[in-house]
């Protein structure tokens, strides 16, 4: 197991590699929202989101004894939720997902509005990027891997990756001029 | 000379965007260049509309469906137990059973018919000789039975019951067969 991931994480993980469900669903609950939140922010769409975030989990269980610890825990299910969500967003019916799904937000009315209007900007925003650009902008900004990292990840050269952010962050910049962001 | 390095110096900025601390040299490039400080200045202003990871975290009633969800669906698969044992089993059982097979064949075309002879002949010619398909053509080729017991009685005397009744059944013309085309020196 990588020093990456913390001591529970890596009991769970070799708890659940020998067929033990209840450290399996441990894991679930402890990683559930680091991944919901990255499907929902690569496909813009909470059922969407919900859907490929609970395959990863499944496809995680199926392949758990492939996992060598030779990356984090995290990054290797970030690695199986950025491909479904590529998957995902090649089809022909992924640009006709619903932009208005109402979240459910335990917090004030204040807060969820402004949390609601966030995250309408990030969709906007990334929707504008091509998914490669998107996956990796999302992993270096949001999940805060290196570039290296994200380049085992996604099987690009490091080089590739550092292009693919620098002009995600161009159109970023450009977004907000044209939206009067600030 | 910060001048000179600005297009380089702003790429690096852009992949620095959401990182809190810039590497010493840009640092330095920025306290002497308005425009990439000015570039750097307004990427930072960008950040906050971003949000950070649990801003875009799903409320705890949400996760605890999904949560029950995927256990349930899990219950339905097989449990993935992976010992030692079985990583070893998984690839260890295939290939053993692929040279037990090769074994198997290389000895079948090596010696294809294996009977022991220090069993009791009466029985064997009992049993087997009523088995023989032996065909009266001198162009067919003996089954591999009848063949070897010919070839038994060919090499020594006449001893055992099935090679006379065989002796006594083949015509001059297959025992000449036998003769032209026999050849010891194949079995030796």
């Amino acid at each position: 197991m990588t020093k990456i991931d913390d001591e529970t994480t890596s009991k769970l993980v070799i708890q659940a590699q020998r067929g033990d469900r209840t450290a399996f669903s441990k894991l679930v609950r402890l990683k559930m929202n680091d991944i919901v939140a990255l499907t929902f922010r690569m496909t813009g769409d909470r059922e969407t989101a919900k859907d490929l975030t609970q395959e990863t989990f499944l496809t995680a269980w199926e392949k758990l004894s492939r996992f060598r610890g030779e990356s984090a825990f995290s990054s290797w299910l970030y690695r199986i939720a950025t491909n479904k969500a590529l998957n995902f967003l090649k089809r022909p019916s992924s640009n006709e997902m619903s932009l208005d799904s109402e979240p459910s937000f335990v917090s004030t009315p204040e807060s969820q509005l402004a949390r609601k209007e966030l995250q309408n900007g990030v969709r906007e925003f990334m929707q504008q990027l091509p998914p490669g650009q998107r996956v990796v902008f999302d992993l270096r900004f949001y999940k805060r891997l290196s570039f290296e990292e994200i380049s085992i990840m996604t099987d690009r050269a490091v080089g590739t990756v550092k292009t693919h952010y620098r002009q995600a962050v161009i159109k970023l910049r450009q977004l907000a001029k044209e939206k009067g962001w600030r | 000379m910060a001048i000179m390095n600005c297009h380089k110096v702003q790429e690096e900025l852009y992949e620095h965007f959401g990182q809190k601390k810039l590497p010493d040299y840009l640092e330095e490039h920025l306290i002497q260049c308005d425009d990439c400080r000015s570039l750097w200045h307004e990427l930072g202003q960008l950040e906050p509309g971003l949000g950070n990871d649990e801003s875009f975290y799903f409320a705890p009633d949400e996760i605890d469906e999904m949560t029950q969800h995927i256990e349930n669906s899990i219950d339905d698969t097989t449990p993935r137990n992976v010992t030692l044992f079985h990583r070893i089993a998984q690839i260890a059982l295939p290939v053993a059973a692929s040279l037990l097979l090769l074994f198997g064949i290389s000895k079948l075309a090596n010696d294809p018919v294996t009977l022991n002879y220090n069993q009791d002949s009466t029985l064997y010619s009992i049993t087997e000789f009523n088995n023989l398909t032996y065909s009266n053509d001198n162009n067919s080729e003996l089954d591999v039975v009848t063949f070897n017991l010919l070839l038994q009685d060919y090499t020594s005397d006449v001893t055992t019951a099935s090679g006379e009744a065989l002796l006594d059944d083949i015509t001059d013309d297959e025992l000449e067969y036998l003769k032209d085309n026999l050849d010891m020196g194949d079995f030796l």
